[in-house]
């Protein structure tokens, strides 16, 4: 097994990656000439955005993207479409001029990342749910020449990245009663992929990344019984102490009465052997299905204020707010909602990214009124709110950052690039029906995907396509 | 021990507006002269996150004997269990001579549950992950009476499983004198209701 550069991290470069050193707005351009802009724990001399995080930070924040701007993301242009047969909800994985991603028509795809063009097209011969659609969130990983992503059949995936041969397939979950899923995306680092399912009996999994065999397996609840406790998305990693982090969902039955350990938690294990090391419950037994919406961030926050103290964070978004904790003792240093709490609210679907010393957040209404959702920076040591707007529909989708623009899309189709530093609008465009898969920007080139069920989860007479944008000199 | 329980696969909405139609239709005795194995009447379970609540609604239902009482939920996860030390040593709170019934873990492939009421009384059930929470209901079959009209809790110098203080708090509201009263006694949400921040 070889090791790419990405998993050499040094404490430097793991600092450096993170907001301790993009950090505060005013002073990222004297970091620059430090040299001291964020590197990616994807690949250290490119853009690639390899996974759904980005780095194993899950920061959704590409540091090294230079090409799409404040000064020119105005003039982005649609340059190529893709179709697909059927919507699309996971978060392309981009990898020199290949863009990885899967499609609710039962495919996973590899396009030239530059023209849109078909490389391979694989089947995974799923089971297709009522609809005729199959269930395919999870977004893929790519690592050392295979992609790995997870379905709604709860199997893991293996492929060759050059040819779409299938290496191995591994289920999880094969109780019919659970109901089990992946729409968390895998993380593969070193030897080891991590995943997590959405099941009635939830559990957060090791396997090793040549064969697909189970290495540990955390169950989040006791039992079927007990129930609940999805990891819905995908979990971070701390290399520098071997530490796996990851969120979980709400409880789902109440068999035994009492604490429900660890459903709506932000849990931290030693990667290698499964060792729980701390777990944050806000409450215990939680009836109104707050879950952990949003993946586990990990970044170093810089005080406002105290001059030199540093925050060594782990933050997540709950459907109740944004925690964020000491992510070596489970501390809670600060919780920030933005809107009306309920299980429809606050910050669902990985809708939060880190990047320059602040944490975006898009937060939802509920119930609904008013403006539909915020996005708001907020202080990433303090948890105060630096700039907020209001979106006039929901947001249902993975947010990101690269090169000083915040993009988001919402669930009425419309692509928004934003300043990060004031949330003032630089660019839109209108997709055709809602944006749920995320996106992702990589060498020069920002891509997004369109794809929901109509509301009964039938099939719609909308067109699913991923669409990549690039400035005109591009 | 699964004697008369049919479980069909999920339920279409035209099945599901006859069912509660003949619900509605049975509660207000307008069958009064058909056969009594033709009527049934509907409960749902529901789940109301908001509120914090799971629930059986009504929560109260007065049914003749013989009459077939059909579940339907609405979300994952619930059952439809009696009372009865069959089922996880919980106390007798149906009548002595009749079965006990559990509907095992009703889900989104198979989610309703049917049974009908041949003998009699007073039958308390939960939904097995919501007892404690209060997921609980009461069916009086004719007229009150049998185990279920002794003090909850008598079952424990039986050495059966204890009664949750929330379903303690639901059986106190919905007795059956008030379920004979309604014949239908809907869940007080308002009364049971945990709104967020709590």
């Amino acid at each position: 097994m070889t090791y790419s550069n990405n998993d050499l991290l040094t404490r430097r470069t793991f600092l450096e990656r993170s907001s301790f050193a993009g950090t505060i707005v005013g002073l990222e351009p004297i970091l620059k000439l430090r040299g001291l802009v964020s590197r990616s724990a994807g690949d250290i001399n490119s853009t690639n955005w390899s996974r759904f995080g980005y780095d194993l930070c899950n920061s959704r924040f590409n540091s090294n993207e230079t090409t799409i701007g404040r000064k020119n993301v105005g003039q982005l242009n649609l340059r190529w479409t893709f179709e697909a047969d059927a919507p699309i909800q996971n978060c392309p994985a981009v990898v020199g001029n290949t863009l990885y991603f899967g499609s609710w028509d039962g495919h996973y795809y590899a396009i030239s990342a530059n023209t849109g063009q078909l490389k391979w097209k694989s089947d995974l011969l799923l089971s297709p749910l009522e609809s005729g659609f199959y269930e395919i969130r999870s977004s893929p990983a790519h690592l050392d020449g295979k992609i790995y992503f997870g379905t709604g059949s709860a199997k893991v995936h293996c492929l060759n990245a050059e040819t779409g041969e299938e290496l191995w397939q591994t289920l999880l979950d094969a109780e019919p009663l659970n109901d089990a899923q992946i729409t968390c995306s895998p993380v593969v680092y070193q030897d080891m992929v991590f995943v997590g399912t959405s099941s009635g009996n939830s559990q957060i999994a090791c396997l090793d990344a040549e064969t697909g065999k189970v290495r540990w397996q955390f169950f989040v609840v006791p039992s079927s019984k007990t129930a609940g406790g999805a990891v819905w998305t995908a979990p971070a990693i701390d290399e520098e102490h071997g530490i796996l982090y990851n969120v979980t969902g709400s409880v789902k039955g109440f068999q035994p009465a009492g604490p429900m350990l660890f459903t709506e938690s932000v849990l931290a294990h030693d990667l290698y052997t499964g060792e729980l090391l701390w777990y944050y419950q806000p409450r215990p037994a939680d009836t109104h299905d707050l879950d952990f919406g949003s993946h586990p961030m990990i970044f170093d926050a810089v005080s406002p204020l105290q001059r030199g103290a540093v925050r060594q964070c782990v933050g997540a978004g709950k459907k109740d707010g944004f925690y964020c904790f000491d992510r070596y003792t489970g501390e809670k240093y600060w919780r920030t909602m933005l809107t009306d709490t309920g299980e429809a609210g606050g910050p669902r679907m990985s809708s939060t990214a880190v990047a320059y010393n602040q944490v975006f957040m898009v937060s939802n209404a509920n119930p609904p009124k008013g403006p539909m959702s915020v996005t708001a920076a907020l202080n990433a040591y303090t948890g105060e709110i630096e700039w907020w707007v209001p979106n006039m529909v929901r947001i249902r989708a993975p947010v990101a950052v690269a090169n000083g623009v915040f993009y988001q899309g919402l669930t009425d189709g419309n692509l928004e690039a934003l300043d990060t530093r004031s949330g003032r609008q630089l660019w839109r465009y209108q997709l055709p029906s809602p944006h749920r898969g995320g996106f992702a920007i990589a060498n020069g080139i920002l891509y997004a995907s369109n794809g929901e069920l109509s509301l009964d989860g039938q099939a719609s007479t909308d067109r699913y396509s991923i669409y990549a944008f690039a400035t005109s000199g591009k | 021990m699964r004697e008369g329980i049919v479980l069909k696969k999920k339920i279409d909405r035209r099945d599901f507006v006859s069912i509660a139609g003949i619900g509605v239709l049975a509660m207000g005795n307008v069958f009064a002269g058909l056969s009594q194995s033709f009527i049934t009447s509907e409960i749902r379970i529901h789940a109301n996150r908001l509120l914090g609540l799971w629930y059986f609604d009504p929560v109260g239902l007065y049914v003749k004997p013989g009459q077939t009482v059909h579940w339907t939920s609405a979300t994952w996860g619930t059952s439809v269990t009696s009372y009865h030390p069959d089922n996880d040593n919980r106390e007798l709170r149906i009548p002595e001579s009749a079965q006990p019934f559990d509907s095992g873990l009703l889900d989104d492939d198979a989610n309703t549950f049917e049974w009908t009421f041949d003998i009699p009384g007073t039958y308390d059930y939960f939904s097995r992950n919501h007892e404690s929470i209060g997921a609980v209901g009461r069916i009086v079959v004719g007229k009150p009476g049998g185990p279920a009209e002794k003090p909850l809790g008598y079952g424990g110098r039986e050495g059966r499983a204890p009664i949750y203080p929330r379903v303690r708090e639901v059986f106190e509201l919905v007795t059956s004198k008030a379920v004979m009263e309604r014949e239908t006694f809907v869940y007080p949400t308002e009364r049971f209701q945990r709104r967020y921040p709590y």
